[in-house]
């Protein structure tokens, strides 16, 4: 009876292994954990992409249920999500941008050729801005609750199933005070 | 050395006969000298594709250059992962390369650069997280696994031994 046991040991071994690695490949490693989430949105305060006259702070996202959507006119992706952020902005759902890394006539022609469902652009040339979000690509997209934490990080493009089931639900719930 | 000279080096040392792997294409003497002298002028070419050094707001004083590099060779691309914020070439890197640039320049510690990284990304970005109550399986997991399977394979070693043992007892006497 024992000399079987021993037998089993290294299965036993094995079979942890193997656990421990599928778990591990159960994860999709591009999709890095932010450690935003639950913390108040990072503070900037930058000119609009409009008017450089005018600018757009955190502390303008303050007192209402608000997605920040970072993007970017070189980011061939962005364009998957015109659809999905205009569907969810005539939703009634206030989208902030954040324009990243960009230059002016670029980022306002691409508004003006894929839409433009924000209600205020920040313009983010230098990009520090948005690396404060901890941005490893873009599209992102962050949620935040009425007092301007980040309750979620949507990383790449949101899809019009998505914004369906996933976003528009969510920013119901935090409306709902949750 | 100039391109002709390293040229010129090149064909004597074919003809010479010295570059004579090259001569599995059969060319020693004057062919060999031919092909050597490409060979030479092909290496000779490598540096012209290094990258010209930096010049203007790029460029950090010596010895925060080193730390530059250090630093940006010890931190994770979010974006490529398995890159250094030091070799990617995403624009994200780029942009967190010039920030750390400009912390170095504002007298930020090594320190107060990692946690800047560390804040927004959390541990990935660092390529040798502390060692906290998190991070143990990554330190010495490898290590308790190895130590694991040498005690599996000494009491094995020993079980066989005595069963080799037992049995020559039974067979010799003792």
């Amino acid at each position: 009876m024992r000399r079987w046991l021993w037998a089993l040991l290294p299965l036993a071994v094995a079979g942890g292994l193997i656990a421990f690695l599928a778990l591990g490949f159960g994860h999709d490693p591009r999709y890095i954990p932010s450690p935003l989430i639950d913390k108040p949105a990072p503070k900037f305060a930058l000119q609009t992409l409009a008017d450089p006259a005018r600018s757009l702070s955190s502390a303008d996202l303050h007192g209402q249920v608000a997605l920040v959507n970072v993007f970017a006119s070189w980011c061939v992706a962005c364009t998957d999500e015109s659809a999905s952020l205009a569907w969810l902005a005539g939703q009634g759902v206030r989208i902030y941008g954040l324009d990243y890394s960009d230059t002016r006539p670029a980022a306002k022609a691409w508004l003006a050729r894929w839409g433009n469902p924000y209600r205020a652009v920040a313009f983010d040339p230098r990009g520090t801005a948005a690396l404060d979000w901890g941005i490893y690509g873009v599209p992102e997209t962050f949620a935040l609750d009425r007092n301007g934490r980040i309750r979620h990080k949507f990383t790449g493009v949101i899809t019009l199933e998505a914004a369906k089931s996933e976003v528009l639900p969510l920013l119901r719930k935090l409306e709902s005070g949750s | 050395m100039t391109i002709p000279k390293l040229g010129v080096v090149g064909w004597r040392l074919g003809k010479a006969g010295i570059l004579s792997p090259l001569a599995v294409f059969g060319k020693r003497g004057v062919g060999g000298g031919i092909l050597a002298t490409i060979v030479m002028l092909l290496l000779s070419a490598a540096p012209a594709f290094a990258a010209p050094a930096p010049s203007g707001p790029d460029v950090l004083p010596p010895k925060l250059e080193l730390r530059y590099q250090k630093l940006t060779s010890e931190l994770r691309c979010p974006v490529c992962q398995n890159e250094t914020i030091a070799v990617s070439d995403s624009v994200v890197s780029a942009d967190l390369r010039r920030v750390v640039r400009e912390k170095l320049r504002a007298g930020a510690s090594d320190r107060e650069i990692r946690d800047y990284m560390i804040a927004r990304y959390g541990l990935f970005a660092v390529y040798d997280p502390p060692v906290a109550a998190g991070t143990w399986a990554l330190w010495f997991g490898p290590l308790a696994l190895l130590l694991l399977a040498a005690l599996i394979a000494a009491i094995a070693i020993r079980r066989r031994r005595r069963i080799l043992a037992g049995r020559e007892r039974a067979e010799f006497g003792p």
